[in-house]
């Protein structure tokens, strides 16, 4: 270690002294705290004469959950916890009934009682939880308390079978199964994230403190989130209002040691009853941090600032919930100075290690080249519940994303992005839910997108206003040990573009795209410890603006891109099937997947580069092919009564240019996430886990036209620790963790910057959460 | 309920957006753009001849037009560089920015010929700077030389691999 790296471990000592002291008062006061936001919603009537129950005790067996039928049979539980429960309805006149099941979220009950003077054979009870989750595809809670303090990229990445495309550190996209930005839909709290997700570079917009869930979608249910949502659905949901009148909050809290940061944000949130009740809650977070260290130097330029908002005020009642929000998002993100890249020769400098990079230090100051970014979303979304008609939600939205990018080179015009882009996006969709029988559940619905683009300065794609549409349905039906489930959907789309030609003429063009969607699922339930899975379908997508119209070079890519007016949708055929097995201590899913592309869209490399007065530049073209993109996913879980408990998941994919018979490039490479760790979960709650990711060596790569050869594979270690327990009556988890233990020297093939420097080193963190 | 309607109807009337915004695209902001280098060479006899590389339309589309600098042997020439604009009418001269940005500039000169080129400009801080130098030549032969124009803010130590390249013109190169 060098004498700069001392001084930091000093100050950096003297900063957690306080925590260590803090931490030892913990310990010595541990209890238990759960998360248990789910209500569920009932009705009770006599089977016989069809009469609702009024007066009958409903309660949960697992905790304390319990409430009264009214005289129109309708009962309401809140704050019931996730998990198996069992419900029961008592009433003296009545066969009490109770029911278990596996409750993951809101749900709708209907009980349907015999009077105790008859003697009927069948009892019915319906239940209705619309959206059913495959446990694995959610981000566990553990997983996203360490890594409270990093973008939403790092938490969604802990899903076997995604990852991320990075640039830098402070730059982080999902990819699932190799597929992102405009193949991967992000709903922030049931709202399209709409920005300029056509760029690689560009990270979705969102505040990981504001995230209380993060779960991934794949299959017919991803017809409710719009056809092009090709890879998949990333669904993020914040906490759910409260039902409490009270007042009552949380303190997040990381700080770290690879860019010194800090990132913090306090929310508080509460009911009242005003004439009606009113639930509310206001969050705000901020984020600094400065330079990030490889193994052996800074990254210049790499820092983050950040403050975002939130507000929400909502009211729930028997028959409705309704909800008014309001967010923000600002940030400011360095890029790597080593990265500014002139032209080829300067490329390939840099690849050969030409650049010195050990003169770079620590600092904070952020200059160009760097990416400013500011993101609105105000809207109100609602629920209505219909009795015995089902539930209709409805929800309008209006969105505006302000992208400006600095680069190193606009000396004369200080102040002035190269790249700047407003896109406004309103929204508004209504679903009608529904169960026509028993055993089928159902959902209908319309959506409708308005959007205006605004470019300023330098051209690179053009303005544009497009209105896009939707009708949409869903159905699931279950019966014995088997399950179908099928997804149909009708988008369309049209645009109208408005860009200058160098004379100053406004040229406009006009593309109306449109298509069916579909997704079909069977599932049989071999016994209680198998399932099997079977899921096929089409699904379409108009091609990006970037990909209709990008002409020039990407600074900071050092890339220069022509896009193709002529291209046409990208079509997509997937067929995939999984196999669980479960059983006490054991847990394990297989899905293996194919994705057959008649006309893939990607850029593809030129083989002769293109010369301008800059020198010459790698040149890429959009284009469509024939593709195949399919792969293999495993989790597998080991988890025992006595603590101990063991993890894998691992994801591979294989990606071929059917026409070309080249692979494709920017797959990620096949990769193996191990865990060992040790927990306790009961009155005391605490764990220590250690991690290990190994990523190969991306091989299919076609070498021939890529610029560089794919990093060498490689090892990460990582620790973490958490406690839960109360300290001066307030809940509170601490979550300590050392990433990349060994300091590994290492470079990612999905890192846009790994031409030109290694990838992060060790970075230390420490997360408090503290709620009240 | 009446907090419930105002908040409804502020939040329609900023649905309302600015549709002609979007029909009128902005104008291009004329920023420091280099589409051309010319080359003027004085002999010893005072002539002159000029070459050029020059893409007035941009990157892309057409592309650039580039002169052989053709040269007699075993001779000696005052080299002047300038850097032009030509996609405006007319052309703009970009060489005095870059004469008033000169401790942040550097022209540097690469061949694998035998030809010598000697920088005969410094910049305020004494570091060459390259708009006017001295060429000697030797021998017949056939060959090429890149000219670059590298910006180097702050960094500028009279090294040619750092900074950015706002120009690299390789010129075919014929001494006879």
């Amino acid at each position: 270690m060098n004498q700069p790296f001392l001084l930091d471990y000093i100050q950096f000592k003297m900063i957690y002294q306080s925590y260590i002291l803090y931490f030892f008062i913990l310990l010595s006061t541990l209890s238990f705290s759960q998360n248990c936001p789910n209500k569920i919603r009932g009705f009770a009537f006599d089977v016989k004469t069809g009469d609702p129950i009024e007066f009958g005790h409903v309660h949960v067996s697992e905790t304390k959950s319990v409430s009264v039928s009214n005289e129109n049979g309708e009962f309401i539980l809140t704050d019931v916890c996730s998990g198996k429960i069992t419900v029961c309805f008592h009433h003296i006149n009545f066969k009490e009934v109770c029911e278990t099941f596996n409750l993951q979220n809101d749900t709708t009950l209907t009980f349907e009682l015999q009077s105790v003077i008859q003697d009927l054979d069948e009892v019915e009870i319906q239940i209705v939880q619309h959206e059913k989750s495959d446990p694995h595809l959610k981000v566990e809670a553990k997983k996203m308390t360490q890594n409270i303090g990093k973008p939403i990229g790092s938490s969604i990445e802990q899903v076997t079978g995604v990852t991320s495309l990075n640039t830098g550190n402070g730059v982080s996209k999902p990819v699932i199964h190799g597929m992102h930005s405009n193949r991967v839909v992000i709903m922030n709290d049931n709202v399209r994230l709409e920005g300029q997700q056509w760029g690689g570079d560009h990270a979705p917009e969102i505040d990981p403190f504001a995230i209380e869930e993060i779960e991934v979608i794949k299959g017919a249910s991803s017809v409710l989130y719009g056809s092009d949502a090709i890879a998949g659905v990333v669904l993020l949901k914040p906490s759910s209002l409260p039902d409490t009148i009270g007042v009552s909050g949380k303190f997040q809290n990381s700080i770290f040691s690879n860019g010194r940061g800090v990132a913090s944000s306090m929310t508080v949130q509460g009911k009242m009853n005003r004439g009606f009740p009113i639930s509310y809650e206001i969050q705000g977070s901020g984020q600094k941090s400065g330079n990030l260290k490889t193994p052996n130097y800074y990254l210049d330029n790499t820092g983050i600032e950040g403050y975002n908002l939130s507000t929400r005020v909502g009211s729930s009642g028997l028959f409705y919930d309704v909800e008014m929000y309001y967010r923000q998002y600002n940030s400011t993100l360095g890029i790597f100075s080593g990265a500014h890249i002139g032209n080829l020769t300067d490329l390939e400098n840099a690849i050969a290690g030409y650049q010195d990079l050990s003169t770079a230090a620590f600092s904070y100051n952020i200059s160009p080249p760097y990416q400013k970014i500011f993101h609105e979303t105000m809207g109100v979304k609602s629920n209505w519940y219909l009795r015995k008609y089902g539930e209709i939600e409805a929800n309008l939205s209006r969105q505006k994303n302000h992208r400006r990018e600095f680069d190193a080179h606009g000396s004369t015009y200080e102040g002035i992005a190269e790249l700047d882009l407003t896109i406004y996006t309103d929204i508004g969709e209504v679903k009608w839910k529904y169960n026509p029988i028993n055993n089928w559940s159902s959902v209908f619905g319309v959506s409708g997108i308005r959007q205006t683009n605004l470019y300023k300065g330098r051209y690179f794609i053009p303005n544009f206003l497009s209105y896009a549409g939707g009708l949409f349905s869903f159905q699931r039906f279950k019966r014995n040990t088997w399950s179908y489930e099928l997804g149909l959907s009708f988008d369309a789309k049209t645009m109208d573009t408005y860009r200058r030609n160098d004379s100053g003429e406004i040229l406009s063009e006009n593309h109306v795209f449109s298509n069916f969607s579909w997704n079909g699922l069977i599932e049989k339930s071999l016994n209680e410890n198998n399932k099997v899975i079977l899921n096929g379908g089409f699904a379409w997508r108009p091609p990006s603006i970037a990909e209709l119209y990008a002409e020039g070079v990407h600074h900071g890519a050092a890339s220069y891109e022509v896009g193709d007016l002529g291209l046409q949708e990208e079509q997509v055929w997937n067929l995939s099937s999984t196999y669980h097995y479960q059983r006490r201590f054991f847990d394990l899913e297989i899905n293996a997947f194919l994705n057959y592309f008649p006309n893939f869209l990607y850029l593809q490399p030129r083989e002769n580069p293109i010369l301008t007065i800059r020198g010459a530049f790698p040149a890429f073209d959009y284009i469509q092919t024939e593709a195949i993109i399919k792969g293999i996913d495993v989790f597998l879980k080991y988890e025992s009564d006595i603590g101990f408990y063991a993890s894998n998941k691992s994801a591979l994919l294989w990606a071929i240019d059917e026409s070309s018979g080249n692979y494709l490039v920017g797959i990620p490479a096949n990769m193996f996430t191990s865990a060992i760790g040790y927990q306790i979960d009961n009155s005391q709650k605490w764990y220590a886990e250690i991690e290990s990711n190994y990523v190969m060596k991306q091989a299919r790569i076609p070498l021939d036209i890529e610029i560089a050869d794919s990093p060498n594979a490689y090892h990460l270690i990582n620790l973490n620790f958490g406690l839960t327990g109360n300290f001066l009556a307030k809940e509170t988890s601490i979550t300590i963790g050392i990433e990349n233990v060994l300091n590994t020297k290492y470079r990612d093939y999905l890192n846009r910057l790994r031409y030109f420097s290694d990838d992060v080193g060790t970075n230390i963190f420490l997360n408090t959460i503290i709620k009240f | 309920m009446k907090k419930r309607f105002f908040f409804g109807i502020a939040f329609a009337a900023t649905l309302i957006a600015c549709k002609d915004d979007v029909t009128d695209p902005d104008h291009d902001h004329e920023e420091e753009v280099i589409t051309s280098v010319v080359l003027t060479f004085t002999d010893g006899a005072n002539n002159t001849q000029t070459f050029s590389f020059s893409d007035p339309d941009g990157d892309g589309g057409t592309d650039p037009s580039i002169d052989t600098i053709s040269l007699d042997t075993n001779a000696t020439y005052t080299v002047a560089i300038s850097f032009l604009n030509e996609s405006e009418t007319p052309a703009e001269d970009m060489t005095s920015e870059v004469q008033s940005e000169a401790n942040d500039h550097l022209v540097c000169f690469t061949t694998n010929s035998n030809i010598g080129v000697t920088i005969t400009d410094q910049d305020g801080n004494g570091l060459d700077l390259g708009l006017t130098s001295e060429w000697l030549t030797g021998n017949a032969e056939t060959s090429s030389i890149t000219i670059s124009l590298k910006h180097q803010p702050e960094i500028k130590d009279g090294s040619c691999n750092i900074g950015e390249t706002d120009v690299e013109a390789e010129f075919p190169l014929v001494i006879q």
